[in-house]
């Protein structure tokens, strides 16, 4: 169970990693509607950063539950799938990605 | 000049891929699905469908069943000991001419099964994996390892020539037309899958260093007859001991693997070998689990047979734990379920990779061969069709052909695991000869058989076995269950890419008629819905 709990967590950081890294593409970021205006240069760099380290930071939890080996894996596996499910969801469903926009607008702008 | 170097990536990417994309397809494909080689064995072996065992088999009954069998001159004997994902333990030996022979056994009951008349996964779709089975002068081996390479070049020249990688990252629009989807699905499974795909294509060639690089122990050993030998054994281990041709005895194995247990600290032993069995020099090996560590690790401990007591103790060098560290990574052999999924996963979205570096590059062309009279279109098509549906198909049938056959089905010379595996080539050559015929509307028909093969599997496995979905899923037979599953979603992708290719085609067109040329709109809607559904494939696992 804490092992099932760890990866979910692993997972949804990197989705959200994702999701943030795409929002921060012009093009990305009008898909999900028309909502908060495109961010500038010094926030673009902000959520690039933030998005970096929540994708570096899901190491953590794998690493934790799953041991160095199994946890490095599972993490690389888990960024390519948190990668895979935000371009499909910005391919058919683009305004899931909505709130987590105007999130980042109203923290990083 | 980096414009340059990408353009001359261009050609060295194309034709790497059509000309080992089927081998790669074929690599990808079945190392897929031997990921889940014990749930697939259970499947084609009804009889192997036991309950877990609820205590650790006792080593000392099963050689009291099984060692009767094995005939004076064996030059040793193995039991492979069951484990929570495959509950049957299978015993062999093999004779001084190199022939194996094996039983399978209840390791509850401690009764021999009736032999399985099949070869399942491990025996056929594992070999096919890595070598082909093209079995003259390692040529299987090898072709699979330049498929290997060939990724390895694919994968980095295609980063090379992606113009707008970061810019599209995540980029897919399924809706626009097809060169431009397929090549979408292309970029992201192979800019996403990357890490994954370069591991296991690197890990994989690391595996068969010994065939690929067969004189890398030459600068150590020497070149003398036994440099060999000697370098296998430094590296993998092996203490195989001589024969003296004097009898000899067997101290009791379950002593011997309690002692083994306890000397690798309460780590799991996951087959026991002896070695000129019967013999005063008899050795005993132990193997240490690859359960749970991602390297599959080399321990091993001998015992001397007639008294039991430790004589060697093996464990491998650094830069052997490292290439074991790259197998481990590779056969993911370890208990870990998420990872497995994982995997599965990605070994699809590999297949999908190479379905859509087919498909960009049959409608990038499609129009401008014909207009020029190239017959290139038809031939790549028909290496993909005959290469990437045709496989799954031939796939599926040698599991009909397993469920459908009798047990007692053999012709001179040819056993039933020899029909299974005919009826494989058999469908296979069929599906590239259709697809050569029937062109691009080969696609359809041969995504409708998957589809009918599919269910009939499924199908058959409730009317042989009397189990059917509903009860494997009740009575937690996983690993049934799971490939009637997989069947079933298999099916219904195809069955929906089929579809989706008909109503794309409208009523008036009939692509069978059409020549290559006329056909292209047509071709065009078919492709792509096929690559959107097994776009579907890769998710959905």
């Amino acid at each position: 169970m804490p092992e099932l709990l760890a990866t979910l967590a692993a997972f949804a950081m990197c989705a959200l990693g994702c999701a943030v890294l795409a929002l921060s593409q012009r093009e990305h970021w009008h898909a999900t509607g028309k909502l908060p205006p495109y961010p500038g240069p010094r926030a673009l760099r902000r959520l690039r950063t933030a998005a970096s380290l929540l994708l570096a930071g899901a190491l953590a939890p794998c690493v934790a539950a799953h041991g160095a080996g199994f946890g490095t894996l599972l993490w690389a596996l888990l960024v390519s799938a948190g990668g895979i499910s935000v371009a499909f969801v910005l391919a058919w469903r683009p305004r899931w990605l909505a709130p987590l926009a105007i999130l980042a607008a109203t923290l990083f702008a | 000049m980096e414009t340059t170097f990408r353009k001359s990536m261009a050609p060295l990417h194309t034709w790497a891929g059509v000309l080992l994309g089927a081998v790669l397809f074929a690599v990808l494909w079945t190392g897929t699905l031997i990921l889940f080689r014990g749930e697939i064995d259970q499947w084609m072996m009804p009889q192997t469908r036991l309950a877990a065992a609820p205590a650790p088999l006792s080593l000392d009954r099963a050689a009291r069943l099984v060692l009767p069998l094995v005939p004076a001159g064996a030059t040793q004997w193995r039991i492979d000991l069951p484990t929570a994902r495959t509950p049957v333990a299978v015993f062999s030996y093999r004779l001084p001419d190199g022939e194996e022979y094996t039983r399978l056994f209840d390791p509850v009951r401690y009764r021999l099964l009736p032999q399985p008349g099949t070869d399942g996964a491990s025996g056929f779709l594992v070999p096919l994996h890595y070598s082909l089975h093209l079995a003259w002068a390692d040529t299987g081996k090898w072709l699979v390892g330049l498929a290997g390479m060939a990724m390895l070049v694919l994968l980095v020249s295609g980063v090379v020539i992606h113009a707008r990688l970061v810019a599209q990252l995540f980029t897919f629009r399924p809706r626009k037309g097809l060169p431009r989807s397929a090549l979408d699905l292309h970029n992201l499974s192979g800019v996403l899958l990357l890490p994954f795909h370069f591991m296991l294509a690197l890990s994989g060639l690391a595996i068969f260093i010994t065939v690929f690089f067969p004189q890398a122990h030459v600068a150590t050993y020497g070149a003398k007859p036994k440099a060999k030998a000697a370098f296998m054994a430094e590296a993998y281990g092996r203490h195989a001991g001589r024969k003296t041709g004097e009898p000899g005895t067997l101290a009791s194995l379950d002593a011997m693997r309690r002692e083994a247990e306890r000397l690798w600290g309460g780590e799991q032993p996951y087959f026991v070998r002896a070695w000129q069995p019967g013999d005063a020099a008899g050795v005993i090996e132990f193997r240490r689990s690859y359960a749970r560590e991602v390297t599959m690790n080399l321990d091993q401990l001998y015992f001397d047979a007639a008294t039991g007591r430790v004589v060697r103790r093996f464990e491998a060098g650094p830069v052997m734990t490292a290439q074991r560290v790259l197998s481990g990574v590779h056969f993911a052999r370890f208990e870990h379920g998420t990872l497995r999924a994982l995997y599965f996963a990605g070994g699809l979205g590999g297949c999908v990779l190479v379905a859509t570096g087919f498909l960009f590059w049959l409608e990038s062309r499609r129009k401008g061969h014909a207009r020029h009279g190239l017959g290139g279109v038809r031939l790549v098509e028909m290496l993909a069709v005959g290469g990437m549906t045709g496989l799954v198909l031939s796939t599926l049938a040698y599991l009909v052909a397993n469920r459908l056959l009798p047990a007692d089905a053999g012709l001179p010379e040819w056993d039933r695991a020899a029909l299974e595996r005919a009826t494989f080539y058999a469908t296979w050559s069929i599906a590239f000869l259709h697809a050569w015929l029937r062109r691009t509307a080969a696609w359809r028909e041969q995504l409708l058989g998957i589809a009918a093969l599919a269910l009939v599997a499924m199908l058959l496995n409730w009317l042989t076995t009397g189990e059917h979905l509903l009860q494997t899923l009740a009575n937690g037979r996983h690993a049934v269950a799971g490939v009637d599953l997989a069947l079933l979603a298999f099916g219904g992708a195809a069955w929906h890419a089929a579809r989706r290719i008909g109503a794309g085609r409208g009523s008036g067109t009939d692509g069978s008629k059409s020549t290559g040329g006329s056909d292209g709109t047509a071709g065009t809607n078919g492709a792509r819905d096929t690559s959107r559904a097994r776009a579907g494939e890769g998710t959905g696992a």
